[in-house]
């Protein structure tokens, strides 16, 4: 069976803009991964039938941006994922701005400091995804986020911040808590399970220089590979 | 009439034998839901397509950490996302061992001290079920909680315990669907207490409030 993957984004400019060669890079990656990666803007049109013919959906950017928690596509969403689908959602976690979304994902975007290079360290923890993978820095925007306490989350990647490069105090509360602070990690990367689903969230991925970094493509491409029950 | 499915433990049930709660729930919804039972043989077995022939499933098993399977939580989490009623009662809110059903009930258990006497106050919720609900004092067991950071829930009835007050019964929508707990329920006498809310709540749920 050929294994599918859908990429839901958006291609408008200016934000994250997908069409800038962030989309190239994607499908890039996830075609050594997959049999085929599709692309779509129009995520608010699909339903359950359509999520299912895909064996993992791939969620860039905001698609879900004005999305209500009754929308068939967001409804449909939850269906495919508890039902045995599989998602990974890669920078801006959209789900979140919905209730539900928030608690089946993991998180709500809180903030960012500014683009930055970070230094990024795979998490104490034996898990497939992290075979072989080593820690790196990347050009990024470092997404914190509130986080839902009751899913059991294995954190994956996590920020380090052990050269106090990250941020000077900034315009927003708690910000500055990750100023010359050595030590702190902060997760930026996890995996769960939902029913019978898998969910990943990943950060980094604020622009196509982001999926150019040898270390991150091959964290992705794992990701992809858990994803479909290859590791 | 409208259907309803009670879930929940005859003979493996410890402390909640659903023998007795069952005529209670039958009372309280009398002309709003015919309740049917699926116990602890049965409801293993339940998938989607069997819940959807209910309009109404009260969720009150006890041994969920041996009876519970994913396919059985992906069928609870399909029913609701897409429109189906859960409402889960006392000891039905015990299911750690699911987070899933911790996020539809926006909840999770924490624990509860012994069987007492306990004042249940409404809260100043101008909604539609809280209309006629006054305070209740009975006997129970203090349930406590930790509330889900994401999902806005309704409290309508709060719990007094020394000096602080608890979520008690509370509701929300959860996708298309509609969820609502309720955290005394020990004992039939204690559902028949809580008539006023939970006939709000079936109400509700029904599609006629």
């Amino acid at each position: 069976m050929k294994k599918r993957a859908l990429i839901c984004s958006d291609f408008e400019p200016g934000f994250h803009y997908f069409l800038n060669g962030t989309q190239d890079e994607m499908v890039h990656i996830f075609n050594e991964v997959f049999d085929s990666v599709h692309v779509t803007d129009d995520f608010f049109s699909k339903t359950i039938a359509d999520f299912t013919k895909y064996d993992c959906l791939i969620l860039y950017n905001v698609p879900l941006f004005g999305a209500k928690r009754s929308d068939n596509a967001f409804t449909g969403l939850i269906d495919y994922v508890v039902n045995g689908g599989s998602i990974i959602v890669i920078h801006i976690i959209s789900p979140g701005a919905i209730d539900e979304g928030a608690q089946v994902f993991g998180g709500r975007f809180r903030m960012h400091p500014p683009y930055n290079r970070y230094r990024i360290e795979p998490a104490d923890v034996s898990h497939p995804i992290l075979e072989g993978i080593e820690p790196f820095e990347i050009d990024d925007e470092l997404h914190q986020l509130y986080t839902e306490e009751f899913i059991e989350k294995t954190i994956l990647l996590n920020c380090v911040n052990d050269d106090g490069r990250i941020c000077a105090r900034g315009p927003i509360p708690h910000q500055d808590i990750y100023a010359k602070n050595g030590g702190i990690k902060v997760p930026i990367a996890w995996c769960h399970e939902f029913g019978k689903g898998r969910i990943i969230y990943t950060c980094p991925g604020h622009n196509a220089e982001s999926f150019k970094n040898p270390e991150y493509r091959r964290f992705l491409k794992r990701c992809g590979k858990w994803l479909l029950r290859k590791l | 009439m409208k259907k309803a499915i009670l879930i929940g433990d005859y003979e493996i049930a410890r402390l909640h034998p659903l023998a007795g709660i069952d005529d209670a729930l039958r009372e309280v919804f009398k002309d709003v839901f015919e309740i049917y039972t699926a116990n602890e043989k049965v409801y293993p077995n339940l998938n989607y397509n069997s819940l959807t022939q209910y309009d109404l499933i009260i969720f009150m098993s006890e041994k969920w950490s041996i009876t519970a399977s994913k396919e059985l939580v992906a069928s609870l989490v399909t029913y609701v996302v897409n429109g189906g009623c859960l409402l889960a009662i006392h000891h039905g809110l015990i299911v750690n061992n699911t987070y899933e059903l911790n996020l539809l009930f926006a909840s999770r258990y924490k624990g509860h001290a012994p069987y007492c006497e306990l004042d249940y106050l409404p809260t100043e919720s101008d909604c539609s079920l809280a209309e006629g609900i006054a305070p209740i004092t009975a006997y129970d067991e203090p349930y406590m909680f930790d509330m889900d950071v994401f999902k806005k829930t309704n409290v309508i009835m709060e719990m007094v315990y020394g000096n602080y007050k608890y979520p008690a019964i509370w509701f929300h929508y959860w996708g298309k669907g509609k969820v609502a707990c309720m955290a005394p329920g020990h004992s039939a006498e204690s559902i028949r207490v809580f008539a006023a809310p939970l006939r709000n709540i079936g109400i509700w749920m029904s599609g006629d409030k």
